[in-house]
């Protein structure tokens, strides 16, 4: 006797797959055949059991089935223990069987005659479920049935509703006319009649349902001419007709008809519904297969096999399908495609568990789940439970950070947590932590940071992180380890003229704490600690003192851990004296308005300059504690530069007024300086000066805070100033400043009014070219007749401001349209001008009598500076 | 006989012989309701008291309401029965028109130019110029017209959108009232004297094949016409300043088409044989002049800002029309001289900026600094000059 496993698993496995219990038959639990020997027995049960324990690690049905078999074996040998490896058990075993199965036939006998006897049949699918139900097989069955005295018969297949649209009418007429059945509508005096397996009535062979009977008898009922049963019967011949011309089979009209009126009844009594069909003129052999084939869950009415299989499929009830599966006769037309859909099913769930079972092996847990829900939705009750049971992926990205006195854990959410998944982080110092509840808990919730308040102090820490599922299976852990050496804290300096006290707070777990000072030349030299405090004398006035301040503790084998130093500079200082000047200026930056702040230092005490949209409340000179100057608005960073005496710093200060406080910070105390008040605006931004011939117009990007802009520029050694509104600015279109004789700079301030006085801003500037000398010409004929004078002209220059090595062209171009260049046209005069203010030059030309008319003439500047100035266009042009 | 034309429906009427407007201030109640009139003649459908004529209107200042016995000195026009400027009455009113091209910068102009003349140009003659209507360039009210048009134009710095085709909406005129002190001889005191402008801003659309019955109207009654002629469009212009690619605003409506159109608009409306010239008085404006000023000569009339004295300066003028002409010459756009020279009797050119410098066209923002226009005002007070509205220096 050999083990074959795969005959193993297409009987015994596939039929228990479905299954939550093993049947009792150990013989084919363990694949067993009689007679064996106990040699065979040896190898045999070896090899059931070698298989069982390799599938069972499977996700699959096939594993579940054999870890039903694995407990079971557990259960039998802790019973029978050795004996169960003996020939003679599994022969008392197949006997207890033989009988087992001879008392299950005579128990289906009984049930079968009870309920069908009086049918005197039963329908093949009936009979196999009822042995399903009981574990028989199909031959205990087929047995069980003889028993009963029962004939098996195949049901007969429920034709479709009809394909007749009156169908309703059809039933109704045949009640008006009193007539039972289809067959006597077309046969009214046919007696009993056959129809399951074909229309027959027994001695009158050449009867038939079809169209030809529809109308013999059609025509018989005309003949006997209208009545009210009449007119019934011809109105269901016609609707009969109608069906037979459509291609309705009437044989299968007629059992839709008889199924249709015995429907309600056969659920209440197999037997009377069996009556009524014989009634209707069915024979009783025809009657009972009827009844029996609507009694066949396959045939119920409401539903098929098939869609019942596929529709439990659909909502992920695969056992279920199964069980439906089983219902469905074997030869009926369902069969295939359920068994199919069923195998399919079936293979993606085998499959889809296998999967994830590789994807948990590989610690995969979120690609795992993903796929135990894909199998959930073939079969909850098979993937279900994995699902459960499967742990969540560990946390993300662990950190510790030991935080003076407290160690703080973060961690991140992995994909696949939710909102349902909590954490749990735990500390030992040994190892880390195996599970949620190894060593000490320090948090459980769903946020993803917490704090251990409670850390033991230069131990090493071993935190690990666990992810719960909303059904509390703990996921891995992930870990992180850090030591907390918490430094000292809580620092106060005092400092004297020539003296630096230091205090300070540290864990009670420290063995000391150790002061360093580091001297000028790099090296560190230790200082005497009394009692969480040091003291240093005789020390420099103005010369800063490093100090650096290490808690120390002592580990689990007693050697000393440091924590981070504590930097504390201090400079000796004597009284501070208030600082009496303090300058505010604004100054030109790219982001902002920004000012420049300067002082000259009085003592060495530590200048603090502070400042606050409020004056501050102290006079000059007095006297105030450090957290009174720490209230009073914000410290003015930025870095501190040394001019001279003097020192000055830049800093970026928001739109509007400003109290700038200088406080002297020295070693008994802090004085406050003399204020200055700064109103402070964002300067104008994109300023762009537009040339034109005598001016120039400004335009600029005007800062929100700003409503009023001052001008100024120094043009010819002359300086003006302009202040301009906004709403000025907007009406004319810009600021307009006359051009000089030379290059200038415009510079332009935005101005803000606070407390009555004006502030401006740091300035912006544009350079604007000078404009040349302005030299006018007037050109006149050169007969006293006019132009009726001749061709001749006199051109005359003049310069108010004069001018020098100014070459002038003039020229006469034919044409409707002025010449623009000095080369458009016949040269008429090329002469130097060098004028005194006041003064002019006239020159005599000639137009040649090649330049036709209409001309122009028109002078030009050909070299020199100077801005020419046309006369009026009637002295130019000639049309 | 002062012979208008309304400014809201375009028919011409007599300035001296005005319809009374009820005010409701009669002993019975008078009700406001939609005019028909004013409904079928300019789509409008705010409700009014009632409009009527009077039969000697012309020398009094008010009259009884048929209705409500209420005096009545709001006057309107006795065709359409809008309300009109009381400075309307006995006055000369011309009607401007303003037309270009899609994308030419008639509707920035017009903002920018109705702003300038209220608050630079009245200021330098020593007039009182506000706008005159309810219901300026179809906006709610002055106030309206200050909020959509000037304040996102001269305090946001953003552009107007583009003033779309006019198929079958009117719209209103921008109505300005020009007053102020004329001298009169002899030691006499000086006069008031009031002068209704009327502006209605027309898209080039507007123009093109099948103009539309508004524009019909609108150029039949026009007494002058400014034409907004958009540089960038001519290919000579953009080689000589450096244009940026989303200010062309296509070659579709080039100047010489709208110009084609507006002339034989005018020739049928008017009835003037080819052989005849023109007689309204045109002013060819070239806009956004100011992406030329990198490459203009800084003594050019160009160049130059507008004279302080509160006179037209014709010799000034002369001198920038040359120089617009020679510029035009050297864009190679000659054409458009030789249309005007054959087509119109006067007509005169102008180079202007509205913003005074190249504004951000694909955010459709004003340069930084803000609207700076230059000589923005030289058409209209040119026209005016025509008029006899201003003096001449």
């Amino acid at each position: 006797m050999t083990f074959d496993e795969r005959a193993y698993e297409n009987t015994f496995v596939r039929r228990h797959r479905a299954s939550t219990t093993l049947s009792d038959d150990l013989l084919e639990r363990y694949a067993i055949s009689l007679p064996v020997t106990e040699a065979e027995l040896a190898g045999h049960l070896a090899a059931v059991r070698a298989y069982w324990n390799r599938r069972s690690a499977s996700l699959t049905a096939a594993g579940q089935v054999c870890k039903m078999c694995r407990a079971a074996d557990e259960v039998l040998v802790q019973k029978h223990g050795a004996h169960l490896a003996t020939a003679r058990f599994w022969e008392n075993e197949g006997s207890s069987r033989r009988d087992a199965s001879a008392a299950a036939i005579a128990r289906l006998a009984g049930q079968l005659r009870e309920t069908y006897g009086p049918l005197g049949a039963v329908t093949d699918g009936i009979l196999t479920q009822l042995a399903g139900a009981l574990r028989l097989e199909r031959p205990q069955a087929e047995a069980a049935a003889r028993q009963a005295g029962l004939t098996l018969v195949r049901a007969v297949e429920i034709p479709d509703a009809p394909r007749v649209p009156q169908y309703g009418t059809l039933t109704a007429k045949l009640g008006q006319a009193s007539v039972r059945s289809v067959p006597a509508l077309l046969h009214p005096d046919i007696g009993r009649f056959s129809i399951v397996d074909g229309f027959a009535v027994e001695g009158r062979p050449g009867l038939r349902l079809d169209g030809a009977a529809v109308d013999e008898q059609t025509q018989a009922l005309d003949r006997r001419g209208g009545s009210v049963r009449n007119n019934a019967l011809t109105d269901a011949l016609r609707i009969v007709r109608s069906a037979a011309n459509a291609g309705q089979d009437l044989r299968d009209l007629a059992l839709y008809h008889l199924v249709q009126s015995v429907e309600a009844a056969v659920r209440l009594s197999a037997t009377a519904a069996t009556s009524m069909l014989e009634e209707l003129g069915l024979t009783h052999a025809d009657a009972a297969v009827l009844v029996l084939s609507l009694l066949d869950t396959a045939r119920s009415p409401g539903a098929t096999g098939l869609s019942r299989v596929t529709g439990l499929l659909a909502e992920g009830r695969l056992n279920e399908a199964r069980q439906a599966l089983v219902a469905i006769p074997s030869g009926h037309a369902d069969r295939e495609a359920a068994e199919a859909e069923v195998a399919n099913a079936e293979e993606r769930l085998a499959g889809l568990l296998a999967d994830a079972e590789r994807a948990l092996a590989r610690q995969d847990e979120a690609h795992a789940a993903t796929l135990l829900r894909e199998a959930v939705g073939i079969s909850a009750d098979d993937a279900g439970p994995y699902l459960l049971a499967l742990p969540p992926p560990p946390p993300d990205e662990v950190r510790v950070v030991p935080d003076g006195r407290k160690v703080t854990v973060f961690w991140r959410a992995a994909p696949g947590h939710d909102g349902s998944t909590t954490y749990a982080v735990a500390r030992r110092e040994d190892r880390d932590p195996a599970d949620a509840r190894d060593g000490a808990a320090v948090y459980r919730g769903t946020a993803s940071t917490c704090e251990d308040t409670t850390a033991p102090v230069a131990r090493r820490l071993r935190y690990a992180v666990f992810a719960l599922s909303a059904h509390g299976v703990c996921s891995r852990a992930t870990t992180a380890a850090a030591i907390s050496v918490p430094p000292v804290y809580d620092v106060v300096t005092d400092v004297g003229p020539g003296e630096v006290a230091v205090r300070w707070s540290v864990h009670g777990a420290a063995d000391h704490v150790e002061v360093t000072r580091r001297t000028a030349g790099g090296t560190a030299a230790a200082v005497p600690v009394s009692h969480r405090s040091c003291h240093l004398s005789g020390l420099p006035e103005g010369e800063a003192v490093h100090l650096g301040l290490r808690a120390v503790y002592l580990d689990e084998d007693g050697r000393p851990v440091a924590s981070p130093a504590v930097g504390v500079t201090a400079t000796p200082r004597s009284a501070a004296r208030p600082l009496p000047g303090l300058a505010v200026v604004p100054v030109e930056g790219a982001d902002g308005a920004r000012v420049r702040v300067s002082w000259t230092p009085v003592d060495h005490s530590d200048v603090r300059i502070r400042r606050s949209g409020s004056p501050p409340p102290w006079q000059y000179g007095a006297a105030v504690g450090a957290e009174a100057m720490e209230a009073f608005g914000t410290e003015v960073g930025g870095r501190r530069v040394s001019r001279g005496d003097g020192v000055e710093l830049e800093t970026s200060v928001p739109p509007g007024v400003h109290h700038f406080v200088p406080f002297s910070v020295g070693g008994t105390g802090i004085a406050v300086g003399r204020a200055v008040t700064l109103g402070s605006t964002e300067p104008v931004r994109r300023l762009v000066a537009t040339p034109f011939d005598t001016y120039a117009t400004l335009s600029w990007e005007w800062p929100p805070t700003a409503r009023l802009a001052e001008v100024a520029s120094t043009v010819d050694g002359r300086t003006t100033r302009e202040t301009i509104g906004l709403g000025e600015y907007r009406a004319v279109g810009g600021a307009r400043v006359q051009l000089g004789r030379t290059a200038c700079t415009v510079e332009v301030r935005a101005v803000v009014l606070a407390g009555g006085q004006s502030y401006v801003s740091a300035p912006a500037s544009v350079r604007l070219g000078g404009a040349p000398p302005t030299v006018r010409y007037e050109v006149a004929p050169a007969s006293a007749l006019g132009r009726l004078g001749g061709r001749g002209r006199r051109v005359t220059f003049r310069a108010d401001e004069g001018c020098s090595a100014v070459r002038v062209r003039m020229i006469a171009a034919p044409g409707r349209v002025m010449p623009t260049t000095p080369d458009a046209g016949v040269v008429l005069l090329d002469a130097r001008l060098d004028l005194t203010p006041g003064s002019s030059a006239e020159h005599p030309v000639v137009i040649p009598r090649s330049v036709k008319r209409p001309y122009w003439v028109r002078c030009f500047v050909v070299a020199g500076a100077a801005r020419l100035l046309d006369p009026q266009v009637a002295s130019l042009k000639e049309p | 006989m002062a012979r208008v034309a309304c400014p809201f429906c375009f028919r011409h009427i007599d300035s001296t012989r005005l319809a009374f407007q009820c005010t409701g201030n009669g002993a019975a109640a008078c009700v406001r309701e939609e005019d028909e009139l004013r409904v079928a003649l300019t789509g409008n459908h705010v409700v009014t008291y009632p409009t009527f004529e009077s039969p000697d209107s012309r020398f009094k200042t008010s009259a009884p309401c048929p209705k409500c016995g209420g005096a009545a000195r709001r006057r309107a026009c006795p065709a359409c029965h809008t309300a009109l400027p009381i400075d309307f009455v006995g006055s000369d009113s011309p009607m401007i028109g303003l037309v270009g091209a899609a994308g030419s910068g008639k509707t920035v102009l017009m903002t920018v130019l109705v702003h300038q003349l209220r608050e630079v140009v009245g200021r330098r003659f020593g007039a009182d110029i506000r706008l005159a209507t309810d219901h300026p360039d179809g906006q709610e009210g002055i106030v309206a017209w200050q909020d959509q048009r000037e304040k996102p134009l001269f305090e946001g710095g953003t552009l107007p959108p583009q003033t779309q085709a006019n198929q079958q909406a009117r719209r209103e005129p921008i109505v300005l009232r020009w007053r102020q002190e004329v001298p009169r001889p002899m030691g006499l005191r000086s006069a008031t004297r009031s002068t209704v402008l009327s502006f209605v801003d027309t898209a080039g659309e507007d123009l093109n094949d099948e103009a539309t019955t508004f524009s019909l109207q609108y150029l039949a009654v026009a007494d002058a016409l400014v034409v907004v002629l958009d540089p960038f469009m001519l290919p000579g212009a953009r080689e000589q300043a450096n244009i940026p690619r989303d200010a062309v605003f296509g070659d579709r409506y080039v100047p010489l088409d709208v110009l084609g159109r507006i002339t034989e608009l005018l020739r049928t409306q008017h009835g003037i044989r080819t052989r005849h010239k023109i007689k309204i008085p045109m002013a060819l404006v070239f806009t956004k002049i100011d992406a030329f000023y990198p490459v203009l000569d800084r003594s050019s009339p160009l160049m130059t800002g507008a004279s302080p004295l509160p006179v037209y300066d014709e010799e000034a003028g002369q001198a920038v029309h040359e120089n617009v002409l020679a510029l035009v010459h050297a864009w190679g756009a000659d054409d458009i001289d030789r249309h005007m020279c054959l087509n119109y009797r006067t007509f005169r050119y102008f180079a202007v900026s509205a913003l005074g410098a190249p504004p951000d066209y694909g955010r459709a923002r004003v340069a930084s600094g803000g609207v700076q226009p230059h000589r923005v005002e030289d058409p209209v007070l040119w026209l005016l000059s025509k008029e006899g509205a201003v003096a001449t220096a």
